[in-house]
């Protein structure tokens, strides 16, 4: 079995930083827009807990400007772990609000793909660790964490797939009806829902256990495309839903990264110039 | 890091989430049998067909409902009618702590029934028996006639509002009100419930919203029958269990859209937002609208997520859906009114036709006041106007139908009435789709 490797060079640990503060940036934006949209804090505070509109529509705009505040936080060395630690407390309280608030469906689903989420800052607090210390060495826990969040944003996504997710099946009827002359039924989408949910789950299985370039490269693509679907379905005013799923992309493209990076090793152990230990 | 250690991981992180939703050992050893929660639900033809509802404290081993058109309901002359389906209601470990009984759903259809009928029924399991409760079938002639519509039930009461902490005020209010609205015109002949009955579907949040719906029986036990629409809080098991409507209901819960024919010429078109749109929902609207509109003078539609909100962001996906969807066929077949849910306000849109406001459109009202919290809505969207209403106040929409005219009237919590207005019945001719 090819595995990855977590020794790689102070370039490719640079490389890993700025992909997961770029992912880790525009998902919290997206979060942010959520927030000033009204989300489910708003509904929290009025409707279970009986405070005002304005105290609600307050609460969730501070907590904009404060997540905004912690995202230029990270940035500076001073700052980046105080800041990345309260992104992460956030995005667990948010996740489990929205499991209590109920009002979803797969909730539990949500619950589990988030997990891949709130760890996102601990990634990148761990990434910048590194880099700030010049140390290219990850933790193997890291990896196998970018491993992880992968898995179960596609284990997620295949369940849902499975389940017959009805947002899923409009895509696919939406995007069939609007861009091409096939008209299709429910029940066609239904089984090429199926089948996507196969190839998602197989890649989840995959990523986990032996992943390989196609296959990164698969879930970058994959990753992306159902991300602009929200757009594409919806239009551009459902722009917070396709920024949201940037981890979708960002995570594969870590794991890419890592990738390339044992190639080389393999290259340069393998080169007949260099000296053999 | 190895293989093995990878499986083992991923099985705790499994197992973790699913211990979660452990149920706790069953507790009905001790449990006294008791029948409760009864209710009527009506589907396609309310003229001829009836589910009767009904919870027990056990499962029992015969569940029947005794029925009659005679008050006194004698048990060797009424008809004797086993339930369809029974079932233990499933519980997780939040609904035991919230200390809500174990119980059981039960669930009879009736059928051949007469229009315009008043029918006695008691539901029993084994020898323990309910009081004798009434409803009355839709008729099968011309006649003016009323329902009540509304949606969002969830919560209400003293702050922090949880299931069964506090008395959902808001909600029992508004129940009374129904019953009483129901004793004073005999013309009421349904309940049309937009969704989001409670925050989940789980039996901690159910239970509390049947013994609250008890509330709308009148004093002479009649029952108002319910036309049950799905909402985005009833994504959970309980509401299959609980809310059962025949062949309309599917083990993937993906039905739930159905047309109610209320008399010859009116009929009430229930639509789920919580399954696919694009799908076969569309076609069964079109097909339904292409079939029925015509031979309909009224034909009036409810689903929960509204096509043109006060409260939530409009641009919001399920919200574009409808109107990407379903509204063009509204529109097409000239429906007579929309009501929606979702929002918490009460509002009325100013006739929108094409996306714009136009005296020919169809006007949406709603938005879900059945005793949840009201939300702040926008006043400012271009569908408000001068003869919009869009204000944060609970309510219920009566809607009285007559042979050309409808009125519609927005009900508050003290029976006041917050707005008023009348619409007219658009004939429709099947030409009229070429023009």
């Amino acid at each position: 079995m090819r595995v990855l490797i977590t020794n790689i060079s102070l370039k490719g640990v640079t490389s890993i930083v700025q992909v997961l503060k770029f992912t880790l940036l525009i998902y919290v934006i997206a979060f942010c827009l959520q927030l000033i949209k009204g989300a489910v804090i708003s509904s929290i505070l009025v409707v279970d807990n009986g405070f005002s509109e304005s105290f609600s529509f307050w609460t969730e705009k501070s907590l904009a400007i404060v997540l905004i505040f912690c995202l230029i936080g990270i940035f500076f060395k001073a700052t980046y772990k105080l800041c990345l630690w309260a992104i992460t407390l956030f995005l667990i309280g948010y996740a489990l609000l929205n499991y209590f608030n109920g009002g979803k469906s797969l909730l539990e689903l949500t619950l589990i793909s988030a997990i891949s989420k709130w760890w996102l800052p601990i990634l990148t607090l761990h990434a910048l660790s590194c880099d700030y210390k010049q140390k290219p060495n990850f933790s193997p826990l890291f990896l196998l964490a970018v491993q992880l969040s992968i898995f179960l944003i596609f284990m997620a996504h295949g369940i849902g797939c499975f389940s017959k997710n009805a947002l899923y099946i409009d895509y696919i009827l939406g995007f069939f009806g609007d861009y091409t002359s096939i008209t299709l039924k429910q029940k066609q989408a239904e089984q090429l829902l199926i089948i996507i949910g196969i190839i998602d789950i197989l890649a989840a299985i995959l990523v986990l256990f032996k992943p390989f370039k196609a296959l990164i490269y698969w879930l970058i693509f994959w990753g992306f495309l159902t991300s602009l679907f929200r757009i594409v379905d919806a239009s551009i005013l459902n722009y917070s839903e396709f920024l949201i799923r940037v981890p979708h992309v960002g995570l594969p493209l870590v794991l890419l990264i890592f990738w390339n990076q044992k190639n080389k090793a393999e290259n340069y152990s393998s080169s007949p110039s260099l000296p053999k230990s | 890091m190895k293989i093995q250690s990878k499986f083992i991981l991923v099985f705790c992180c499994l197992l973790s989430l699913y211990s979660c939703k452990k149920e706790k050992p069953s507790q009905s050893d001790d449990i006294k049998l008791q029948v409760m929660h009864p209710r009527v639900i009506w589907t396609e033809k309310p003229s001829e067909h009836a589910i009767i509802s009904w919870t027990s404290t056990l499962l029992g081993k015969d569940n029947y409902v005794l029925y009659d058109t005679v008050a006194n309901l004698n048990n060797d002359s009424a008809f004797k009618l086993n339930s369809s389906k029974d079932g233990k209601i499933f519980m997780r470990k939040m609904d035991y702590d919230e200390g809500v009984p174990e119980a059981f759903y039960h669930h009879a259809e009736l059928n051949n029934l007469k229009p315009s009928t008043t029918y006695y029924f008691k539901n029993c399991t084994d020898n323990s028996c309910s009081e004798i409760y009434n409803f009355i079938t839709a008729p099968d002639k011309e006649q003016p006639y009323a329902f009540i519509s509304g949606g969002d039930s969830r919560l209400g009461g003293e702050k922090p509002r949880f299931a069964g902490r506090t008395p959902l005020v808001e909600r029992k209010k508004i129940n009374k009100m129904i019953a009483k609205m129901t004793e004073e015109d005999a013309s009421i002949m349904a309940f049309a419930h937009g969704g989001d009955y409670c925050t989940t579907a789980d039996w901690r949040h159910l239970y509390y919203w049947f013994e609250d719906h008890a509330l709308t029986i009148t004093k002479d036990n009649r029952i108002l029958p319910l036309i049950i629409t799905r909402g985005n809080h009833e994504h959970e098991i309980g509401f299959l269990e609980n809310f059962w409507l025949g062949e309309i209901s599917n083990e993937y819960s993906d039905g739930y859209f159905f047309m109610t024919q209320i008399t010859p010429s009116s009929a009430l078109i229930t639509l789920n937002t919580e399954t696919s749109m694009a799908g076969d929902q569309l076609e069964f609207l079109e097909e339904v609208l292409e079939g029925h509109r015509a031979k309909n003078n009224w034909m009036f539609v409810q689903y929960h997520k509204p096509a043109y909100p006060a409260v939530k962001d409009y641009d919001s996906e399920d919200f574009y859906h409808v109107r990407k969807y379903w509204v063009p066929l509204f529109e097409k077949y000239k429906i007579s009114l929309a009501l929606e849910s979702d929002g918490h306000a009460l509002k009325k849109t100013m006739p929108i036709l094409n996306g714009k406001v136009d005296k020919n459109g169809i006007i949406y009202v709603g938005e879900g006041g059945l005793g949840v919290p009201q939300r702040d809505p926008d006043p400012s969207r271009w569908y408000f106007g001068k003869e919009s209403i869009v204000e944060s106040k609970h309510h219920l929409w009566k809607v009285s139908v007559y042979d050309s005219i409808a009125n519609v009237t927005a009900f508050g919590i003290e029976q006041d009435t917050l707005h008023t207005f009348n619409i007219h019945a658009k004939p429709f001719l099947v030409e009229s789709i070429d023009n």
